[in-house]
């Protein structure tokens, strides 16, 4: 890793590369997740999943399985009188169990609770369910068929997430949202170009794989319910509970312990509700535990058909963009319509373009559910996007760096009416990209250099908390929302407490995710904790500091007394500094008490303006082509993490690093098929992510221009390198071998193909 | 979730058949378990009784004789193949399939035995073996038999082994004067997309005679005499070899070949094309140390 410092001093541990507060315990399996967790009476609940991608439930009979010895309960939609079944973040549309009829193959139709999960399994094979199967269609194409099957009557009521009520249109019953993002005079812009390019791209449905699949408890006490759950985001999942069981949200507590990895998925409400349900009716604390078949069942990332249209002038600078995406986003809303408002939008930049109109469709199909999956939107349309950039080069004669250089958002520039300014310099980014590469080198005959950047409005509504409690020891504990996933908060934000207040590490505790016990946060998602928490945090040690001073000036209260001054690790009195402890213990007049600090975060000040930064991506790639086979081997691969303050600098890498990886892998091999209305290689032997041998060399400059809005410049990171890695391998193949590839992922197969229409394109 | 099941671990060839007497017909043999088991976690069978071959001493170990003929026990994992001394002198093919068997997991459990005993159309072992006209040892309580690959694989994840016989050893006979064996696969997902085995014996600069298997694209390999026979009369150095495999390309061509997630039946022929020529030059090379 290189790291290039353009940014004020930061004070310690703020910078440093700490090593994870976790990773010993992670390392030698001691940390615990929501699976390891027992309680007293714990049943166990095992799901029956439909068969069917589109059909009518015509009876249950699961007297067989209730008589079997070992079951508590069996759990069907119509034993849960009295329950909101139907729940949803955007769209309140998705039944937390199959009320009649059935959307797609392997929705939950019946819960059973029994002694241990081997009993309820085979309990689930005594449950007779008599189906009356539908048409059903599983692309976006058969979906918006004339005539095709209908999945949802009516149109779901507004879930949690409001301001979606303009975009549920349903101007075909299987459109779920439209979005529509447009600025400018898109047909004077295509009337004088010089040049138009129009194309179409292909991006998989995609899961993302998590290495701990979902898993919840739930436990009823006294009309109070406590969930243990796999969740980044606790207190959505909080609300969410509260609504389906009429809840006030203090009767609702929800304990998020270590999650063993996101990336989205894990985003809002997912298997609580049901294991909510299940506990309610056993009258037993319940655990569900999912494999990754059903892991993969419950959510996935949309697919998209991206049809994009450009125009440029003879310098190739850009003058319009006109784009029709449809999602696949499969039975239930989830977050797709958010989804379709972020790829909408992240067609508009990193570019500064004249007129944009972009139409974004979220599509029904009898599929999986799709949902927040990291780059949210960004991958699948700036494959199209930053592959028609390269396409604009060369047709120009342009190098692919000059074309970017020409067209990109200026620091400070909106790239859009109405959002914040670009918080980086992605030309100084591209050129560290192109370094990397030897990009001035030219590559030996059948390797490909490309280099393709993004810049995404960063989905994070600044809506935090945080509580800071200062110790008459001067210790601190942190109280936080934010979860660990896996990417290091329980790190990183300690550091930053520990800096603001100038405390060592080792006497900051942070506590986390337990909505009983700790502050509101909105969410962990969108690349937001270490900047919106982290300045959630740097308030709470404001707030405590003044306090501080406050007390330091009631306890040594004098006619001579010198006035207390505040400095960054205490309270200086004459001569003497004293330590946080001290004051406290002064106020409270022995060795008790405590300072709390509040924290709080809104769209206000300098969180105003949204989005509150943007999560820039910069790679690179080198790949050589075996053109008798058509497997891509990408020998490099370089990330310029520009997160303009690295928190803690090897996280900083390990997420930028992961992200391409994630990228690399629905690039090359990743994705869910659909075949006769079921999803045929939804498990770990037919579902392929890159292992360690497939990686090529991976090279990351991380840069910190202090440019973001969080402390000392910081701005998130972690999505951003995942969402040009599939143009950027693109391009690098156009240019080994001629050939252009338009459908992710670039199975051999599918490069052969386009090796194969190359020559017929050139008479051979 | 895997259903329940009672384990039983016989200590001889034996007790191994007694105990399969006891189970009453429902049971099966376990070795690795690297098939075995994830089929009954996906619910596609179930069995009361799993009868665990793993200490039974009659079914383990490698051995060579002097000509360099080998006995591997139906028990043996792929990585103890991997890193036999015997199996990397007498048959290096073997060794250098099995360390891209799957994966280090599959590897370190899963058995020679097993792998043939389940007859899964991309077995790399059963391609190679097939070319290498290896045989296998079964044993049963009515007695002991030997047959062919080809004999035992008779379909897809279909053996001719009645149910209370085991697979107790695979032979691979010594290699010929001027014979080299060599196998070449592409995987892209977990099983491979294709894959050839070759067995070629070269005599005065020509190959004299050649077998060629094929795997994963049908629903079980295949030997294909034709192919076998294009490359007879070839010379045996890489420049000529290369100009002189269309013929027995074009037999490949010919294979009727199940599309799948590795891609179309074109594309499938296509690639064993490629993996044949890749497999006869390393058998050719091989040949000529055994000349």
């Amino acid at each position: 890793m290189k790291r290039v410092i353009e940014r004020g001093p930061a004070p310690e541990p703020i910078g440093i590369s700490v090593p994870r507060r976790d990773g010993i315990e992670k390392v030698t399996g001691a940390a615990s997740f929501t699976t390891d967790l027992t309680l007293p009476g714990l049943a166990h609940a095992r799901l029956l999943r439909s068969p069917y991608a589109h059909a009518r439930i015509r009876s249950i009979d699961a007297e067989a399985a209730r008589r079997h010895p070992g079951v508590i309960a069996v759990v069907t939609a119509a034993d849960l009188p009295g329950v909101q079944l139907e729940y949803g973040h955007a769209v309140a549309d998705h039944p937390l169990i199959a009320t009649g009829k059935v959307r797609f193959a392997g929705e939950v139709v019946v819960g059973v609770v029994a002694e241990d999960a081997a009993t309820a399994d085979e309990a689930l094979r005594l449950i007779e369910v008599d189906y009356d199967p539908l048409p059903y269609a599983t692309t976006v194409e058969e979906a918006l068929a004339p005539g095709a099957p209908v999945l949802h009557e009516k149109a779901g009521r507004q879930g949690a997430h409001r301001g979606f009520e303009e975009d549920i249109t349903r101007d075909h019953p299987n459109v779920c949202s439209t979005f529509r993002q447009a600025w400018g005079e898109i047909e004077d812009a295509f009337t004088g170009a010089h040049l138009v390019l129009e194309g179409t791209w292909h991006y998989p449905m995609c899961y993302a794989f998590a290495m701990e699949p979902y898993t919840s408890v739930a436990e009823w006490k006294d009309g109070e319910l406590t969930v243990w759950s796999s969740a980044q985001h606790p207190y959505m999942v909080r609300d969410d509970l509260a609504h389906v069981f009429h809840l006030p949200l203090s009767a609702v507590r929800v304990i998020v312990p270590y999650v063993g990895g996101g990336y989205g998925s894990k985003s809002y409400t997912k298997i609580e509700p049901l294991t909510a349900a299940l506990a309610l009716k056993a009258g037993r604390p319940v655990r569900l535990a999912l494999n990754v078949d059903d892991a993969i069942l419950t959510t996935r990332g949309d697919g998209a058909t991206v049809q994009l249209r450009s125009a440029f002038d003879r310098d190739g600078r850009l003058l319009g963009r006109q784009a029709t995406v449809r999602l696949d986003s499969g039975a239930y809303a989830e977050n797709s319509p958010l989804v379709g408002r972020k790829a909408a939008n992240r067609l508009g930049g990193p570019y500064r373009i004249p007129a944009l109109e972009v139409t974004c469709q979220v599509v029904y199909t009898n599929t999986a559910p799709a949902s927040s999956f990291r780059g949210f939107g960004a991958p699948q349309v700036v494959f199209a996007a930053e592959s028609q950039m390269d396409e604009a080069a060369e047709a120009l004669g342009l190098d692919p760096l000059e074309i970017r250089r020409r067209n990109l958002v200026e620091r400070g520039e909106r790239p859009w009416p109405k959002v914040r300014g670009l918080d980086a310099k992605l030309a100084d980014d591209l050129a560290l990209a192109a370094a990397e590469l030897d990009w001035s080198t030219p590559p030996a005959p059948g390797v490909g250099r490309a280099v393709c950047v993004s810049a995404s409005d960063a989905g994070s509504e600044p809506v935090t908390t945080a509580t800071l409690r200062v110790h008459p020891d001067g210790s601190v504990t942190v109280l936080c929302g934010s979860t660990e996933i896996g990417q290091g908060s329980a790190t990183a934000l300690a550091q930053i407490a520990a800096g603001e207040m100038g405390v060592p590490l080792e006497k900051v505790r942070l506590v986390q995710s337990d909505t009983a016990a700790v502050t509101y946060d909105r969410s962990t998602g969108a690349s937001r904790t270490t900047t919106l928490m982290g300045l959630a945090i740097r308030n709470a040690a404001r707030d405590v500091k003044a306090q501080l001073l406050e007390w330091a000036r009631e306890s040594w209260a004098g006619e001579d007394a010198p006035e207390p001054v505040l400095e960054h690790a205490g309270i200086r009195v004459g001569d003497r500094l004293a330590g946080w402890g001290e004051v406290v213990r002064a106020w409270f007049a022995g060795d008790y008490g405590e300072a709390i600090g509040r924290g709080y975060l809104r769209k206000a000040g300098e969180t105003a303006e949204m989005p509150p930064f943007w999560e820039v991506g910069c790679v690179g790639v080198e790949v050589r082509v075996d053109e008798s086979t058509g497997e891509i081997h990408v020998e490099k691969l370089v990330t310029i993490g520009d997160v303009g303050c690295a928190v803690n600098p090897q996280l900083a890498e390990a997420q930028d690093v992961g992200a391409a990886i994630m990228g690399l892998g629905m690039a090359m091999r990743e994705e869910l098929i659909y075949e006769d209305g079921n999803l045929v290689n939804g498990n770990l032997y037919d579902y392929r992510v890159p292992r360690f041998t497939d990686l090529p060399e991976l090279r990351t400059v991380l840069v910190e221009r202090g440019d973001g809005v969080g402390v000392y410049g910081a701005k998130g990171g972690g999505e951003g390198a995942l969402n040009p890695v599939a143009s950027a391998i693109a391009n690098a193949v156009r240019r080994a071998t001629g050939a252009r590839l338009r459908e992710a992922p670039f199975t051999p197969e599918r490069v052969w193909e386009a090796l194969r229409e190359r020559d017929a394109a050139n008479g051979r | 979730m895997i259903p329940r099941f009672a384990h039983r671990r016989p200590r001889s060839l034996a007790d191994a058949f007694a105990a399969f007497d006891a189970a009453g017909g429902d049971c099966a043999w376990y070795a690795g378990g690297t098939e075995l088991l994830a089929v009954m976690k996906m619910g596609f069978a179930q069995f009361g009784t799993l009868i665990d071959l793993k200490s039974v001493p009659e079914l383990g170990g490698i051995s060579a004789d002097a000509d360099g003929a080998l006995r591997i026990g139906a028990t043996v994992t792929h990585r103890e193949i991997e890193r036999s001394p015997h199996v990397l002198r007498h048959l290096p093919g073997l060794a250098a399939l099995e360390r891209e068997v799957a994966n280090i997991r599959v590897r370190n459990t899963g058995t020679l035995g097993g792998n043939l005993a389940f007859a899964e159309p991309h077995s790399d072992p059963a391609t190679f073996l097939l070319a290498c006209d290896a045989r296998v040892e079964l044993a049963g309580p009515a007695g002991a038999r030997e047959m062919a690959i080809d004999e035992l694989i008779v379909g897809p994840l279909t053996t001719s082994r009645e149910a209370d016989e085991l697979l107790v050893a695979i032979r691979v006979p010594a290699p010929a004067a001027g014979e080299g064996r060599a196998y070449a696969k592409l995987a892209f997902f977990e099983r491979p997309a294709a894959s050839v085995g070759v067995r070629v014996r070269v005599v005065d600069g020509a190959i004299a005679d050649a077998t060629v298997a094929v795997g994963s694209l049908t629903d079980l390999p295949i030997v294909l005499p034709a192919a076998g026979a294009a490359l007879a009369g070839l010379p045996a150095e890489p420049a000529a070899l290369d100009a002189g495999l269309g013929a027995a390309i074009a037999v490949l061509g010919e294979i009727d070949a199940i599309p799948d997630h590795n891609g179309s039946a074109d594309y499938k022929r296509h690639l064993a094309g490629i993996l044949l020529g890749r497999a006869v030059t390393q058998a050719v090379e091989e040949a000529r140390a055994h000349a």
